[in-house]
């Protein structure tokens, strides 16, 4: 999970929950970890967001379906101080560009726009949220991971009847500190479906083993790919893989061996084998 | 349920759009200039959002009726299809919708006149014959009803063009809207199916096929002339035996007069859907078969696919008449005996 967060007091309720721990002190931005967790401190606004966003990324050795949530707080134009809410929209007030992060996460949070602006904003002419990061983070981010895992949530610190000049770095804690259950239990969420997302990405346990044995093309590795993907769906047993591949010489008589293997293999729905099962052992992770 | 439903500018008044978005009043209404820049976006993806779709209602601008594809037909000389929405509240996991679209999320183009004014185009283009209009191509017909009521105002529009045929093309159980009301005769309430054993594990959230086939019991009792469609059809050791069975489940219960036509299709994909769905669901049992790449199409050898097609056909011709037995799939046709393929839908 990595977290993007504008300023050291909306972190510190964050670093706090999930127990993060300084990576190194003299980088181009603050970065905090766990074993699972990663937490840059961007500072204000949009290109700080982005940079910071692209910084922890190559940080972290550009992992492929990290879920990614920028967290902070915002001011709205109707919405009560202290409401979690979710960006359903994101829009940046400066280049009129909208971005719309797919709502596949429903941890029963309330659901708003987002303008990122450029300045505090004091008039709230409209019943959305105004922050300084989103539009920034959300594009950057999106580079890195698909669209589901990349989210904004927004803890609302002042509306038309309280004002932003109230903020202080212990109101911004206290604010963040007092969601930090709901923006944990959005998080979960996120990581179960980053899971499925990661499990399409699989390489099948046999594909390095049979790399080092012979030399396959590029194409050639795709196809092993695939057949070694059909062969743990249908078939799982490696000792017959084994067994099927022994004659083989080279590259190309080993994939031929293996999909002649698998074209035989007499398929019987509903599959009773104790591979991946339909209702998709990857959708179980989701609950996890 | 659905959670969030986008609205385009264009149609955030429209009298439709209001009355959908009240049935969701939790939902969050997000406006958007188009549907597409929700939908067509670059790096989504269609198995993640199939976990919670949402909603779009959007404005349809062009192309309302599209010409078929060759061999997609039921005897009819002009066949066009049509999509008043994309996606599906069902999950099949052979569905090409997901190897298709980028975006599992539903939308509405609420402007059905415009759909009506362009079936209207067609049978002034074909004078004095009947003409096709095949719904549920890029999605069910019926299954999303309760929200749309789209038929509420086909109904009455078909009602007053004879010559406009209409093909509903569903596995929903939603049937009220078409028993609260005298059957159609240009209406073929058409039902897909696969045997219950590859439908319980391949056909998710979808109605078994013992409630299909009640739904078509149903509305042959009320009039209205039915379709049978076997397309895909999927292989497996068992195929004989379970399509047998399902044959006989389906034709214990319906009469086979009230059977406009049956259509079989074998499972047939662009290469391109193929791997984008092997891509979100590389350990699915089904697609981990035996398939071919036949010029830029999947499909079974064609040696498997014509067995199948004539074990059907063979089957199938103890129920119905031959002459309402139609093959969807125009390079399979040289294996079937006696056919031709002029790249017309035959009867068998
Ligand atoms: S019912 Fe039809 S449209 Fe819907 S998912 Fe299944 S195959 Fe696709």
């Amino acid at each position: 999970m990595h977290l993007v967060v504008a300023m050291q007091a909306e972190a510190l309720p964050l670093i706090a929950h999930y127990g993060l721990e300084e990576e190194d002190r003299r980088s181009m931005f603050p970065v905090y970890r766990s074993e699972t967790v990663r937490l840059v401190i961007s500072g204000v606004g949009k290109s700080m967001a982005a940079a910071a966003t692209g910084y922890l990324h190559a940080l972290a050795g550009s992992p492929q379906h990290m879920p990614w949530i920028n967290a902070g707080i915002a001011g709205h134009g109707d919405l009560t101080i202290g409401k979690l809410v979710q960006a359903c929209r994101i829009s940046d007030r400066a280049s009129g560009r909208n971005w719309y992060p797919p709502q596949v996460v429903n941890a029963g949070l309330e659901r708003t726009p987002v303008m990122t602006v450029d300045h505090p904003e004091r008039a709230y002419t409209e019943a959305l949220a105004y922050d300084m990061e989103a539009a920034g983070f959300y594009p950057a981010a999106c580079r890195c991971s698909t669209a589901e895992l990349v989210q904004s949530l927004k803890v609302i610190s002042d509306n038309p009847e309280v004002s932003v000049e109230t903020l202080n770095p212990n109101r911004v804690e206290q604010l963040l500190g007092d969601r930090i259950r709901e923006i944990a239990g959005f998080t979960r969420e996120l990581q179960a479906l980053a899971k499925i997302a990661a499990a399409m990405e699989v390489t099948p346990n046999a594909f390095e083993q049979l790399h080092k044995r012979w030399h396959f093309t590029v194409t050639q590795q795709h196809r092993l790919r695939r057949l070694l993907q059909r062969w743990s769906t249908l078939i799982t047993d490696e000792r017959e893989l084994e067994a099927s591949l022994i004659q083989c010489r080279d590259a190309t008589g080993m994939l031929n061996a293996l999909e002649r293997h698998l074209d035989a293999y007499p398929v019987r729905f509903p599959l009773s084998k104790s591979g991946f099962s339909q209702k998709s052992s990857l959708d179980a992770c989701k609950n996890a | 349920m659905i959670n969030t439903i986008y609205i385009e500018d264009e149609v955030s008044n429209h009298p439709r759009v209001v009355e959908m978005t009240q049935r969701f009043p939790s939902a969050a209404r997000v406006p958007c200039e188009r549907y597409t820049a929700v939908f067509n976006l670059k790096g989504q993806n269609f198995r993640l959002q199939k976990h919670n779709p949402s909603l779009m209602l959007a404005r349809k601008f062009d192309n309302f009726m599209l010409a078929t594809p060759q061999g997609y037909g039921i005897g009819g000389l002009h066949n066009y299809y049509f999509s008043h929405m994309l996606n599906c509240i069902y999950d099949c996991r052979y569905c090409f919708l997901q190897g298709m679209y980028r975006s599992a999320h539903y939308v509405v183009f609420v402007n059905y006149e415009d759909f009506f004014g362009a079936m209207d185009e067609k049978l002034v283009l074909h004078p004095q014959e009947n003409v096709w209009f095949f719904s549920g191509y890029d999605c069910d017909s019926l299954a999303l009803e309760p929200v749309t009521g789209f038929t509420a105002l086909l109904f009455p529009f078909l009602e007053s063009r004879p010559r406009a045929m209409m093909e509903l093309r569903t596995k929903s159980t939603h049937i009220q809207p078409l028993l609260g009301r005298d059957s159609l005769p240009n209406v073929i309430v058409a039902f897909s199916f696969t045997p219950a054993e590859i439908s319980s594990q391949f056909e998710h959230k979808v109605p078994s096929v013992a409630k299909r086939v009640d739904a078509m019991a149903k509305l042959a009792a009320g009039g209205w002339q039915l379709g049978l469609r076997f397309d895909p059809l999927i292989y497996e050791e068992d195929f004989e035996s379970h399509y047998q069975k399902l044959f006989r489940q389906i034709f214990e219960r319906v009469d086979s007069c009230a059977v406009h036509s049956v259509t079989i299709g074998p499972f047939r994909m662009p290469r391109g859907f193929f791997r984008n769905m092997v891509r979100l669901y590389p350990e699915e049992a089904l697609l981990a078969g035996t398939f071919r790449n036949r010029d830029g199409v999947v499909s079974y050898n064609a040696d498997r696919e014509a067995a199948m097609l004539n074990f059907c056909i063979r089957q199938l011709k103890e129920y119905v008449a031959p002459e309402i037995i139609y093959s969807c799939a125009p390079h399979s046709r040289p294996n079937l005996a006696g056919d031709s393929s002029d790249g017309l839908s035959v009867a068998i």
